[in-house]
């Protein structure tokens, strides 16, 4: 990368002068830059197929299908069921179950500890009750908000009502659910808890005043 | 055999035991602690974790000893870090294309390898001052004797948390699982017990 030490004209090394360790992290930036660079070019188809196709196996997820994990069978699982639509709010997702929609599931962004926490969740097709929720990606720390993607946490959700009582859906405690409107928050990550928690429930009240739902489920 | 080439092959062998034994990064030095408690409640996530950071860690001293010569010593450091996070970026990028399943659950851990003392540690004390082929030997010792105590602790962590080695479930139903195992206080009662149990087999050296 750099020749062998050499001289000057007035005798001074060229590691002595005064502009080296510039030019010296210049070039080692350039070259390393480069490399990695060029690299993540390479690999980026692949990591978008593999970002589809983690994106394909979390709304299926959320549905309650069980995803395949190899890519092509997740893909024909993926175009026999699954409709990609857009409304006047966003992208959704409607699942065909025997020539009918069963439901949609709706990407979010929602905040974390962290950093932003990206899921789906998915309701029937009346907009009454919730399907089923999973996380794509999330910041928060393994083992206490990460559990936000552990199936138990996720299961909680499945055959909730969406029905909102004083302006909430759900109510996450830190205990054992006792009511149907429950859910069992994280211990020791109650700043997810309480911050995804907040979220939901607004979104969550919000979901079946979404257009796509007033079509009739033509998805 | 030629005593030149004995004696090299004496330094080598002896650059690597040093780093996988002697002077462990991890139970010796207690260096790369976050990660040790972070990876290790499934042996498949520490697999990979350990397999980048040999990777890693010997790529770095043998690219920070070839170019000891032209390193400005006043930017050493710096040209360091952005050879060690070049390295990692490349394992990180190789993890998302081609495991993303690992990738996510390793997290932000991967990254995190560019700040691990063990690989900073190996360049500063040895591979600016020695050639190539040892800075490489040495940086090999030291992530495969981080690697090892790793493995141990991902071992029992997953066993008696999970009940379960590399997925595969060995405990018999019924085992009473030790949640904690899996849990961030489990990391530090194995890791305590790790340091614990090598110090303890290791030979008592004069401190």
């Amino acid at each position: 990368m750099e020749g062998p030490p050499g001289r000057g004209a007035a005798g001074m090394r060229i590691q002595d002068r005064p502009w080296y360790p510039v030019v010296f992290m210049v070039v080692l930036s350039a070259v390393f830059g480069t490399a990695v660079s060029t690299v993540e070019v390479l690999s980026l188809p692949r990591q978008q197929a593999g970002e589809q196709a983690r994106l394909r196996a979390r709304v299926l997820q959320a549905f309650g299908v069980e995803a395949p994990t190899d890519p092509v069978a997740l893909a024909g699982v993926w175009k026999a069921r699954v409709v990609e639509g857009r409304d006047e709010v966003g992208p959704y997702y409607a699942l065909r179950e025997r020539g009918r929609v069963k439901g949609y599931a709706f990407p979010f962004e929602a905040p974390g500890f962290w950093g932003a926490i990206f899921g789906v969740v998915a309701v029937d097709v009346r907009a009454e009750t919730i399907l089923g929720i999973s996380f794509l990606r999330h910041e928060e720390t393994p083992g206490l908000g990460g559990r936000i993607s552990e199936a138990w946490f996720r299961d909680q959700f499945r055959g909730k009502s969406l029905e909102a009582r004083d302006g909430r859906v759900l109510e996450f405690v830190f205990r054992k659910p006792r009511g149907p409107r429950e859910v069992e928050a994280i211990t020791g990550a109650t700043q997810t808890s309480n911050r995804l928690g907040r979220f939901l429930n607004e979104f969550l009240a919000g979901l079946p005043q979404r257009p796509v739902f007033r079509r009739g489920g033509d998805g | 055999m030629r005593p030149a080439l004995w004696l090299r092959r004496s330094r080598a062998v002896s650059t690597l035991r040093r780093g996988v034994w002697d002077d462990n990064p991890v139970y010796r030095q207690i260096l790369g602690i976050c990660s040790t408690l972070a990876v290790t409640n499934l042996l498949v996530n520490t697999v990979v974790m350990d397999l980048g950071l040999i990777f890693a860690t010997a790529m770095s001293c043998w690219t920070v000893s070839l170019l000891r010569n032209v390193t400005p010593k006043r930017v050493r450091m710096m040209a360091q870090v952005l050879i060690i996070a070049s390295y990692v970026i490349l394992v990180d990028l190789a993890l998302k294309a081609y495991l993303p399943e690992i990738s996510e659950a390793l997290g932000p851990y991967v990254g995190l390898i560019i700040t691990n003392c063990i690989i900073m540690g190996r360049c500063e004390a040895f591979a600016a001052k020695n050639p190539p082929g040892l800075a490489f030997l040495d940086g090999l010792g030291c992530a495969v004797g981080y690697s090892l105590v790793l493995l141990a602790i991902a071992f029992f962590r997953e066993l008696l948390g999970f009940g379960t080695l590399f997925g595969y479930p060995v405990l018999p139903e019924g085992v009473t699982l030790w949640t904690i195992m899996a849990m961030p206080p489990g990391a530090f009662f194995m890791l305590g017990l790790a340091i614990w149990f090598f110090r303890t087999i290791q030979k008592p050296r004069e401190a």
